[in-house]
């Protein structure tokens, strides 16, 4: 065995542990995710204080995973336009629309989506002025649902892209449930987000997986290496 | 031989097609095509899908792949420059078309007409 620790085989050893060791490492970070994404997914932050929206995120930074669910308060003014109705909502049984509207934030440039309550038809008074909101803070969904009707307000869900091409400024890259509803809507909570996070999450756990199966599969190739090496270099007689 | 040899053009030939598909239309369509419309969608959708079962289907290349290595008794370098193409687009096909050539020289009886795949 100690034949295989002859310097013109480590080459050989050092691929097979940067093999292994990528695999490993790399379904490791996949297995994170999926714990990061189910941790988020669990984490109850209805009755936390609210932050300031500007101590959490800017108007063009990434989404703060670590916030997800995370009360914010903030200030702004109404966009006239880009209210739109996200269908297939259930709450307490019955199927209707998340009513959302984009709220321009006080001292940024970019606007805020604002979930603001639920309505059993695609229609609502538009909103004016300005608006004082507190909310929780909600990661744009995107499980690539399709909009069967692009021509109307109405979309399949909360994708924050399909909403930069409906309004002329700049978005938040998440959007915020308001804590009480406008005028004539009834209040969304929280755990009415569906959870298309489930299959994301557990394509992680998936990837996980497939990363340790090639990790194994570097190891035997390594193995079949070795086998084969010790058949073709019989020891050297006089070395002992 | 001639049926490692045949697994491994079979998968070969998948996988890169599903690479270039992935990799090449898939990918760009993702994240160049304007959002929300129908191309964006279709390149959404190409790479979670068609992402995932490149996943397992590379796994199956990689087996096929291995075990005709040993039954051809490649030295480990051709080997791993053999599986590892197999994971960028374009190259993959020479790889396979390299190591069919490989094969066909050291093993004649592999030359017979019936195995043409294209």
């Amino acid at each position: 065995m100690t034949r295989l620790l002859q310097p013109k085989y480590l080459g050989g050893h050092l691929v097979m542990l940067v093999a292994v060791g990528l695999a490993v490492g790399l379904g490791l970070w996949q297995l994170h995710a999926w714990d990061v994404r189910r941790e988020a997914a669990a984490r109850d932050l209805v009755d936390a204080a609210p932050k300031d929206l500007t101590r959490v995120m800017g108007g063009d930074s990434a989404f703060p995973g670590r916030e997800l669910g995370q009360p914010v308060r903030f200030s702004g003014r109404w966009l006239d336009h880009g209210t739109v109705y996200v269908s297939d909502r259930v709450r307490e049984g019955r199927d209707g629309y998340w009513v959302v509207s984009p709220l321009l934030v006080d001292g940024s440039r970019s606007a805020m989506l604002v979930v603001r309550g639920w309505s059993p038809t695609p229609s609502a008074p538009a909103p004016e002025g300005r608006a004082d909101i507190t909310g929780f803070l909600q990661f744009g969904e995107g499980s690539g649902l399709v909009d069967d009707n692009p021509d109307d307000d109405v979309l399949p869900e909360l994708r924050i892209g399909s909403l930069v091409q409906r309004i002329d400024t700049d978005l938040y890259s998440g959007y915020v449930i308001a804590r009480h509803p406008g005028t004539g809507l009834a209040a969304v909570s929280p755990t009415d987000v569906p959870e298309p996070s489930q299959f994301t999450a557990l394509r992680n756990l998936l990837y996980a997986l497939q990363w340790w199966v090639f990790g194994l599969f570097a190891l035997v190739v390594w193995f079949r290496w070795c086998r084969d090496q010790l058949v073709t270099d019989p020891p050297v007689p006089s070395s002992a | 031989m001639r049926g490692a040899l045949n697994r491994y053009r079979v998968m070969a030939t998948v996988v890169g097609v599903l690479l270039i598909v992935l990799i090449l239309v898939g990918v760009p369509l993702k994240y160049l095509a304007a959002d929300g419309t129908g191309p964006q969608r279709m390149g959404e959708f190409i790479t979670t899908y068609l992402g995932i079962a490149h996943g397992y289907l590379y796994m199956i290349f990689l087996v096929t792949a291995f075990l005709l290595s040993r039954r051809a008794r490649w030295p480990m370098p051709f080997t791993l420059v053999t599986l590892l193409c197999g994971t960028v687009p374009v190259l993959s096909f020479w790889a396979e078309r390299r190591a069919t050539a490989r094969v066909r020289a050291e093993h004649p009886e592999t030359r017979s007409t019936a195995t043409s795949l294209v």
